[in-house]
């Protein structure tokens, strides 16, 4: 009897799929790369990872064209946690300033240029490196803290999102607004690479699913 | 963080480094360069396949070995003329793709990239060469052909093609041991105003920078976000003898 859980990686083609395997694989989950409804709807799975690299119009267009917004949203409905990393968080909201398309619609929030957040001067309208994170604690929740690598020019800002999430953990770059993680009964968005963020990365994001088990 | 990218240039399945944009010197295997950037807690590494810019076929078996073996983001840069070959680098786990030549001959196709990979995954090398004092002339496949174009005008056109970062690289220097470096950073950055540049996009220097002095210059003089090194990393003699991979302790990760 498999008792691991069970992980989708779902492949939409936006996505460093090898890169994020490699951080979530390990003997204690099962994880299977997923680019087709039928797959996402064939096994019972307990999570699902969407990972992401590039610009939201292309990402929300490639989820469409795959036919996958359809097995994910149902999958989600029946108690699926997700995982939605960087451009994979950002599809987990309505839609994005970054540009056309619609995202999965699970959260409500808004998706905004990092430029016009609260950020420390030496933050351009790319937001490029290694970048401390600390704990939201007006969230009432915990967060971690560390050290991890972004690129994006698109983010959250925690003040939006605060009073609309039942949130269990929320993090923020340091000296900012713009969020770096959040955590709720069913969905996680990691603004960072966790997957290319050294082994404090890989730390993070297993912790991050083993919380839930 | 001050960004301090670990440059690895290929040809083949050898890792080399050059000297004046020619000349590479074997400095070993790139995969096990990769094992040792990643224990020393590299921040980023930048893979520059000199192969490729002529030959324009990337190594995807090269670059998938990579994506596995490294724990930290990496940029790839050479050779890259189509969408679908960045579509299978950025699937092969590239973070962030390279350009120099494109950005000349076909700015259109680097405006449809950045389109679907996003600003922050595309980074332009602005190739020079400094013939005279102040004298700036662009370089493109590979520092072997001159361009004829205003450097103003590259970087404004490098802003309007929503490009998210600028490697400044200048053959003078390139592989050098950085008793010039100084002198020509405060040349250029005279001669042209990044100021609003810095805005749109990360600014960073990718040749000359030899020493940890020449690092904090850059970050605390010029306030670009990022060096990209290259000697530094491979020798360990300013005469380029001595092959041995280094990473600045100041900036390590972890």
């Amino acid at each position: 009897m498999n008792l691991k859980p069970r992980v989708a990686l779902i492949d939409y083609g936006s996505a460093n799929l090898k890169s994020v395997l490699g951080a979530i694989s390990g003997d204690r989950l099962e994880v299977r790369v997923i680019n087709s409804h039928k797959e996402l709807l064939a096994s019972n799975f307990d999570f699902m990872v969407l990972p992401g690299v590039g610009h939201f119009t292309h990402g929300a267009f490639s989820l469409q064209q795959k036919n996958l917004i359809t097995g994910i949203q149902e999958n989600f409905s029946n108690g699926t946690k997700i995982i939605g990393i960087c451009l994979g968080m950002h599809l987990l909201f309505d839609n994005s300033a970054e540009g056309l398309g619609s995202g999965l619609g699970m959260l409500k929030g808004k998706v905004t240029q990092v430029s016009k957040h609260e950020i420390p001067k030496s933050i351009s309208r790319i937001n490029t490196g290694w970048f401390e994170t600390e704990s939201n604690l007006q969230s009432g929740g915990k967060g971690l803290n560390g050290s991890y690598y972004f690129t994006h020019s698109y983010g959250l800002e925690s003040k939006d999102f605060l009073n609309q999430q039942e949130l269990q953990e929320l993090s923020v770059i340091k000296d900012s607004t713009t969020v770096s993680h959040f955590k709720t009964h069913q969905i996680a968005g990691i603004q960072f690479h966790p997957e290319r963020s050294h082994n404090q990365g890989r730390i993070f994001i297993n912790q991050l699913i083993s919380g839930w088990l | 963080m001050f960004r301090v990218l670990a440059a690895i240039q290929t040809m083949g399945e050898d890792a080399v480094k050059t000297k004046f944009f020619s000349n590479p010197t074997y400095v070993g295997d790139p995969m096990n360069i990769v094992r040792i950037l990643n224990a020393k807690g590299s921040q980023e590494i930048f893979i520059i396949d000199i192969d490729s810019t002529k030959s324009n076929q990337i190594n995807l078996n090269l670059i998938n070995d990579i994506s596995e073996e490294s724990t930290v983001p990496f940029t790839y840069s050479g050779g890259i003329n189509e969408v679908s070959q960045v579509l299978s680098l950025m699937a092969s786990g590239v973070e962030r793709i390279g350009i120099n030549s494109l950005f000349y001959e076909n700015p259109q196709k680097v405006k449809e990239i950045a389109e679907i990979i996003g600003s922050s995954s595309i980074a332009f090398s602005l190739d020079l060469e400094c013939v005279e004092e102040s004298n700036w002339l662009p370089l493109v496949r590979g520092g072997t052909k001159r361009v004829n174009k205003n450097i103003n005008q590259i970087i404004e056109d490098a802003v309007s093609l929503n490009i998210g970062e600028i490697h400044i690289k200048i053959k003078n220097i390139d592989g050098t041991d950085g008793r010039n470096s100084i002198a020509l950073f405060d040349s250029f950055f005279s001669s042209f105003d990044f100021s609003n540049v810095k805005k749109e996009m990360q600014v960073l220097i990718s040749s000359g920078v030899r020493t940890d002095s020449i690092i904090e210059e850059c970050r605390d003089a010029y306030k670009v976000d990022g060096v990209i090194l290259g000697s530094q990393i491979c020798f360990t003699n300013a005469d380029n003898s001595g092959i041995s991979i280094r990473y600045p302790e100041k900036y390590r990760i972890g």
